[in-house]
């Protein structure tokens, strides 16, 4: 008897793993993964490799990405190293109580970049902010880890050095403090983002610094984006979680904004030149077109190549502009700070150059403030 | 290629499988017209060309340039082998023995040990000679022991020269334990070139032995070796994280070759061949000498049988005997790497090893006192071992017996660390259960419980079916790890 289940299981276990061969062999490869929000790799040819990347580096690669019920596969690696093997983090991700949130840590590398960060920042005020006695804010974002590392157990960054050197760094700014306004209810459960329906109060404490003025969130309606969203973390982490509901503030004045990106300029056989111009066909707040996008969070206004996007209020009742400089946070919030603004111009420095911003933007004594997360300063370099 | 990628498990081996068993098949009964004797003879010649052209393939997936120098080896053990055998005085049998070890050693010296010397020529000398910087051909140590394996059986009369060229590149070649191991004595291998047989149980137990491997590495020394990594790279380590980079790595390296041994023997099982263990649980050893009757036990076996036996093992005078002892240890160092963190790994044995002679008392000390002591002599092994894996920015001018030294300072709490901190409670914790999940897997208990309830009459037929469950599980879970895309190279490729 023994000996029987002995063959039976070799038969269904080569019957298994035959199954799986023939379909990696012989299903059509995906050119995108939804979950991953990034391309496939491709089978490679020959000539495909280098030195750097042979071609069978190449094909290993392929052979992975393209690998039958990939995302299933991937979702069981993570349910078996977290409830199984009880790790704590899978890849640098871990949950908690629904919340996805990616493990940050200020080592050396971190302490550099954001260093180098702050110097950049110091750029842009020495070069145009104080030359035209503009009014300087910045609001760091924390990430959710923040909110989240206390209870789930995980290490985090020193937040408490990260924003002391914020603060030493920039001097000349004025600080808004975010942490203590936020909880963790106010981000997507797997996204590293914030729920705009939830960023009216921050809003109001931005414009309570700067002195100005934003629409009380009575005055808001909300639309709720029928398509389900799924955030950036949730690929990452590879779990079974549910779907969120994504919504998109409106009122009369943002819904009479207009939105225009600084965009190459194109000779009249219709090829880039190396010229730059604002666009002249201006797009709504919204970009809905991105709901049907890889990433659902990029309606909210989102960076063009160049980096440079411009909000215009027909109805403001001053001439006043404000120039944020911001990571992806300040795609969803800076809609809300438009009230009081003729134009609210959004600089990404991880795409646009800090010594190329006087060619575009004028600094005429606006507003400036400077709005980024904890993970962009910490991890990406800015120009 | 490695084992445990999914180019090897859901392409190449699919492939060789289909191809050995149906292709030699059909050659078989193209022969069978011609009597039973051609039509197996036909059958096994396909057999091992199929096998010699996979690993061929195999091994130059990774080193395309380095088949060649494979295919030369090949042809060269073959003629020496054939010298040996055809020459009729004692004088040209040694001669031609001679020929290969110097040819192969020649080889595997300028591939992996003359920018050794040459480095500590130019430090003793103050002179700047060009270090040659050859990429080192992957599984050369395992492959050229291999070979001299062959013709010093030969040469001894233990095992007659193999005529037919593809038998003797397939045993070289045999994908299974070509880059990894367990280094396979042409005379264990011998009679199975010839002639194979291949059943179901033998199939079913070679694909549980294979899977069992491939969970070793992958579910638990790859884990491990993550937190390896993470610790080398923490900017705030402690005195008991440096004791979880010990433990762990005593445990990665076991799992991750253990793991690759299982993988090998059960390919090997799967095509016919039976190859010797090469592990028998090392960390229940009581003594180092016992340590390395079950640790790499097919190394071990080779510098026996091949060094220490022919310089006169221990039935000479005893200044003698510890001048072999020092030159296998200094050879055991070396094999593993060039580098002096290895030959002192290699010499640390050797004097334990003496000790244990020279101090009989030792062996009378309780079990668990032995076992402590075993286990901590190991321990501190592996942290000279792996010294170089502190090198995490590729210096050149990277020192692994500095390294090491810190290593060992910061055990035992000479570094100025704390003894624990907040960094390392977080990796403790998380990887608590793969470290006891190791260290019982370590032991025989697993086994011994599983073949206990096999062998019962209540719980054989359950056994069984947990037993398929188990497979499938590994299967599947192991795939997902692969498909994830953890890198997980083998430790011993660099040998």
């Amino acid at each position: 008897m023994k000996k029987k289940i002995q063959i039976i299981s070799a038969f269904l276990v080569i019957a298994l793993w035959f199954s799986l061969a023939c379909v990696a062999w012989l299903q059509p490869a995906k050119k995108i993964s939804a979950a991953e929000r990034r391309p496939l790799a491709q089978m490679p040819s020959f000539g495909d490799g280098t030195e750097d990347k042979p071609f069978t580096d190449l094909f290993d690669k392929y052979t992975q990405d393209q690998f039958p019920l990939r995302d299933t596969f991937r979702q069981l690696k993570s349910l078996f190293h977290f409830y199984t093997m009880q790790q704590m983090d899978n890849n640098n991700y871990y949950v908690l109580d629904g919340y996805v949130t990616k493990m940050l840590q200020m080592g050396k590398n971190q302490e550099t970049q954001l260093l180098l960060n702050l110097d950049v920042f110091n750029t842009v005020y020495n070069k145009y902010v104080r030359p035209f006695g503009c009014k300087s804010y910045v609001a760091i974002v924390p990430d959710k880890g923040y909110y989240m590392y206390e209870e789930s157990g995980h290490l985090a960054p020193d937040y408490e050095k990260l924003f002391s050197l914020v603060k030493e760094k920039m001097p000349w700014a004025t600080h808004i403090d975010l942490t203590e306004l936020l909880t963790l209810d106010d981000f997507y459960k797997t996204d590293t983002h914030w729920r705009q329906e939830n960023l009216v109060k921050v809003a109001e404490k931005i414009a309570e610094a700067m002195r100005m003025q934003v629409t009380p969130l009575e005055e808001y309606t909300m639309e709720l984006i029928e398509k389900p969203f799924y955030g950036v973390y949730y690929g990452h982490a590879a779990l079974p979680l549910p779907a969120e509901k994504m919504y998109h503030l409106h009122s009369q004045i943002l819904d009479e904004c207009t939105v225009d990106k600084l965009e190459p300029v194109l000779d009249e056989n219709g090829k880039m030149t190396l010229e730059f111009a604002w666009s002249t066909t201006p797009s709504p707040i919204y970009d809905l077109k991105q709901l049907d996008s890889e990433d659902m969070y990029n309606s909210f206004i989102s960076p063009n190549t160049l980096g440079m996007v411009r909000i215009k209020n027909p109805n403001a009742t001053t001439g006043k502009s404000l120039i944020v400089f911001r990571d992806s946070f300040g795609s969803s919030i800076s809609p809300l700070l438009v009230e009081s603004y003729a134009t609210v111009t959004l600089v990404d420095l991880r795409y646009a150059s800090s010594e190329d911003l006087g060619r575009y933007l004028t600094f005429r004594g606006d507003d400036v403030l400077f709005l980024f997360g904890t993970q962009v300063l910490m991890e990406t370099p800015l120009n | 290629m490695l084992f445990s990628s999914i180019p090897f498990l859901y392409y190449f081996l699919p492939a060789v499988i289909i191809c050995y068993f149906l292709i030699s098949k059909l050659v078989g009964l193209a022969f069978k017209p011609m009597g039973e004797e051609k039509s197996y003879r036909a059958s096994i010649f396909t057999k091992n060309l199929i096998l010699l052209l996979f690993s061929l393939l195999f091994y130059g997936w990774g080193e395309p340039l380095y088949v060649f120098l494979m295919i030369g080896s090949i042809l060269m053990f073959w003629l020496c082998g054939l010298a040996i055998g055809m020459a009729q005085t004692k004088r040209w049998k040694r001669v031609w023995l001679i020929v290969s070890i110097v040819l192969s050693l020649s080889v595997l010296g300028v591939f992996k040990y003359a920018d050794f010397f040459i480095d500590n020529f130019n430090k003793l000398t103050g002179l700047n000679v060009t270090l040659l910087k050859l990429a080192l051909p992957i599984g050369i140590s395992f492959y050229t022991f291999q070979c001299l394996s062959y013709t010093i059986d030969v040469y001894r009369g233990n095992v007659p020269s193999q005529k037919d060229i593809v038998a003797f590149g397939a045993y070289v070649t045999l994908f299974p334990q070509l880059i990894a191991g367990p280094i396979v004595r042409y005379i264990d291998v011998a009679r199975e070139l010839e002639s194979r047989t291949h059943t179901l149980e033998k199939t079913y137990l070679g694909m549980r032995r294979f899977l069992i491997g491939l969970g070793k590495k992958i579910i638990i020394a790859d884990n491990i070796a993550l937190m390896l990594s993470i610790f080398r790279q923490s900017a705030e380590p402690s005195v008991l994280f440096y004791w979880m980079y010990a433990i762990g790595f005593m445990l990665n390296i076991y799992f991750d070759f253990s793991g690759y041994s299982d993988m090998a023997i059960g390919l090997g099982k799967i095509f016919g061949f039976n190859f010797i263990e090469n592990f028998n649980y090392p960390y229940m050893s009581k003594s180092v000498a016992e340590f390395w009757r079950r640790w790499h036990m097919s190394l071990g076996s080779w510098f026996r049988d091949y060094v220490y036996i022919p310089l006169g093992g221990n039935r000479v005078k005893k200044l003698r005997w510890l001048f072999n002892t020092f030159v296998v240890w200094f050879l055991t160092g070396m094999w593993h790497g060039a580098s002096w963190n290895f030959i002192l790994w290699g010499v640390l044995y050797a004097v334990c090893l003496l000790i244990e002679k020279f101090i009989p008392a030792i062996g009378k000390l309780p079990s668990v006192l032995r076992r402590f002591y075993t286990l901590f002599v190991v321990c501190i092994g592996f942290v000279l071992f792996n010294a170089d894996s502190a090198n995490i920015d590729g210096l050149r001018s990277f020192n692994p017996l500095n390294a090491a030294w810190n290593d060992l300072r910061c055990m035992f709490g000479f570094g100025g660390l704390p003894f624990v901190n907040a960094t390392t409670l977080y990796y403790l914790r998380s990887y608590l259960v793969v470290l006891v999940v190791a260290i019982i897997g370590a032991t025989p208990l697993m086994k011994n419980t599983a073949n206990r309830l096999s062998e019962s009459k209540r719980f054989g037929t359950a056994t069984a079916v947990f037993g398929f469950v188990l497979m499938a599980a590994l299967l599947l879970i192991c795939t997902a790890y692969m498909v994830d895309g953890s890198f997980s190279p083998f430790l011993y490729f660099r040998f």
